[in-house]
């Protein structure tokens, strides 16, 4: 069974943090991402530029409409994701638990719709 | 077999079996809505081949292999060939593992995926309800007093979740072992405190579920005799259910325990109890379930005190805080608003006064006005609350509170049983006499309730913050729309 964990965080605290903190971070982040290949449990994952840097499209009657900025402006930003194939939901969160962003933002653990 | 023997006996299948039938037929595919459908049709197949063919050997195996053909019947009607050959293989692959009579006991694992903490808390006891017992949505929803489109609706929800979340059927780890049993507790509780908190005693759909819920505090001591909470919340509820019949008075008024007369209890549940919480004080731990059985412990000898404390220390980390979800939080005005219209006192006046007392004062003050307090001005559904909280933590801007560092909201929630027109009127006069008391005593009133007020009262109440509230309402309700008849302007 597929996951996507979705990971929000505050970008500006992300940001404002600086350069060390983000390196630890993204250590942090290589290591996860070993321990899941190593379980045999990743499908993929990607970490996102800041929503600055985002564009939304609508096609509203055949009309392309595109806005600069994110398409929900929250407190907490889509940062990155990771995909899992893992037999249950607990398996699922708990590999959520252990994402180091987890400590920083909140983890969205949502079930990838089965074809 | 006649008809009505059938009847009786695929009654009794579903009354001991319905929830292992259940967890049986959705363990692998996490399908519980399938399972209860394909269940449903069997007993209605059972009903037209009992009386036929004879009771079957095994009324359980007889009832799996009827579901198993109606789900795979449906697995192949309703889905793509791919998910159907997937889900197809795993119902063969649960079904060969069951012996010709023998069907494995998964409610536990059942009951832990329905209090699973993915599972909105408010809907896990009906979960558990519907799953474990076959109780239908309608017989839920008149119970926890929400209507039967809104629970229906609920429930059809947890168990897609269940299903598309694949929330596993399974204990838990060791790790996680005691929390989620803690939620599965919690939910058993909940049906019980449900069943409870009818009011009169009067309502058999409502004391019927405390009798479940003690029926799955067995069921679930059955399952995990090792486990010191379980066997609490077990004992904690038939303590309370011993004492059911002499909880309320003649008038249906509440009689305290050490009031009760003794001998309406119930001899034999007490002693049943107590056997249950002296297992659950050698087996482990002491959790709240037997904290909370300890309380109706009142035999001999006394306890020793020390005995009792030993090992207890003041854990604020294990504090047990329950989260209610808004909407529970909501419902919970809304029972109360379905408990009054049924009594036909919804529309009756409710005379409120809300106050804050200084601390220092408020034991004294508090308890010179309950001495004044019958029965009858509260009503059989009213209360009074009484407890302190700190007044710094208030940043309400025009809430006036006593000048300490901790008051006691101490409120008279007036709802009387009858709407005598002269009655009222003593009632607020008295409300008056106790508000000058209070104020005397250097508390304030929360300004909702019915306590007559003059102008002068509401400036000297507001003080300096008088011409802030002034301005506001000139600036915003020019026209006197807000808060009429409070003489506030």
């Amino acid at each position: 069974m597929k996951y996507m964990l979705l990971i929000y965080g505050n970008e500006q605290s992300e940001q404002s943090a600086g350069k060390e903190a983000d390196g630890r971070m993204m250590a942090a982040h290589m290591a996860y991402g070993e321990a899941m290949r190593k379980a045999g449990v990743m499908v993929g994952g990607e970490r996102l530029q800041a929503t600055k840097a985002a564009t939304t499209v609508r096609a509203v009657n055949g009309q392309t409409k595109v806005l600069d900025g994110p398409y929900a402006e929250t407190k907490e930003q889509l940062g990155g994701f990771y995909m899992i194939d893992v037999p249950d939901l607990d398996s699922a969160l708990s590999w959520a638990s252990r994402c180091p962003s987890a400590n920083y933002g909140v983890i969205e653990v949502r079930p990838v719709w089965a074809m | 077999m006649s008809a009505i023997e059938a009847k009786r006996a695929a009654e009794a299948v579903a009354r001991r079996s319905y929830g292992k039938l259940v967890a049986f037929l959705a363990s692998r595919t996490h399908d519980v809505a399938a399972a209860e459908d394909a269940l449903s049709d069997a007993f209605a197949a059972a009903l037209v081949d009992w009386p036929v063919n004879g009771l079957p050997q095994s009324p359980e195996a007889w009832l799996v292999a009827v579901a198993r053909r109606r789900m795979t019947d449906a697995l192949r009607r309703g889905r793509t060939r791919a998910d159907a050959l997937d889900h197809l293989r795993l119902v063969a692959e649960e079904l060969e593992a069951v012996n010709e009579t023998e069907v494995p006991d998964r409610r536990l694992a059942l009951m832990f995926a329905c209090a699973h903490p993915a599972i909105d808390a408010g809907i896990r006891a009906p979960l558990i309800l519907q799953t474990i017992l076959g109780f239908d949505a309608a017989a839920i929803a008149s119970a926890f007093l929400v209507s039967p489109a809104t629970m229906g609706q609920r429930l059809v929800r947890a168990k897609t979740k269940i299903r598309q979340a694949r929330i596993p059927f399974r204990l838990p780890e060791p790790s996680e072992f005691a929390e989620r049993l803690d939620a599965v507790l919690a939910a058993i509780y909940a049906a019980f405190a449900e069943g409870w908190t009818d009011a009169l005693g009067t309502e058999t759909r409502r004391r019927d579920l405390a009798e479940e819920a003690i029926w799955l505090g067995r069921l679930v001591v059955s399952l995990l005799p090792d486990q010191p909470e379980a066997l609490g919340l077990l004992s904690l509820m038939l303590y309370a259910e011993a004492r059911r019949p002499a909880r309320r008075g003649a008038a249906g008024d509440y009689v305290p325990l050490a009031e009760q007369d003794p001998s309406l209890w119930d001899a034999h549940l007490i002693d049943e109890a107590e056997t249950l919480l002296r297992q659950a004080s050698t087996a482990g731990p002491t959790g709240r379930y037997q904290l909370e059985a300890a309380l109706h412990h009142d035999g001999e000898p006394a306890p020793d005190d020390g005995n009792a404390l030993a090992g207890l220390a003041d854990d604020r980390g294990a504090a047990v805080i329950t989260d209610v979800t808004y909407r529970d939080d909501a419902h919970a005005f809304a029972k109360l608003e379905g408990l009054l219209r049924s009594k036909g006192q919804w529309l009756s006046p409710k005379p409120w006064l809300l106050t804050f007392l200084r601390g220092t004062d408020a034991e004294h003050v508090a308890g010179g006005i309950l001495e004044e307090l019958s029965a009858e001005d509260i009503g059989p559904f009213g209360r009074i609350t009484c407890y302190p909280m700190r007044t710094g933590g208030s940043r309400t801007p025009l809430v006036r509170l006593p000048d300490q560092a901790v008051a006691f909201p101490f409120n008279l929630i007036r709802i009387p049983a009858a709407a005598d027109p002269a009655r009222m009127a003593l009632m607020i006069a008295q409300n008056r006499a106790f508000y000058d008391r209070i104020r005397g005593a250097g508390g304030v009133q929360y300004p909702v309730g019915a306590c007559p007020m003059s102008l002068d009262d509401w400036k000297d109440h507001f003080g300096s913050k008088w011409p802030l509230l002034r301005d506001a309402r000139q600036r915003y309700d020019p026209d006197d729309l807000l808060t009429p008849g409070y003489n506030l302007f």
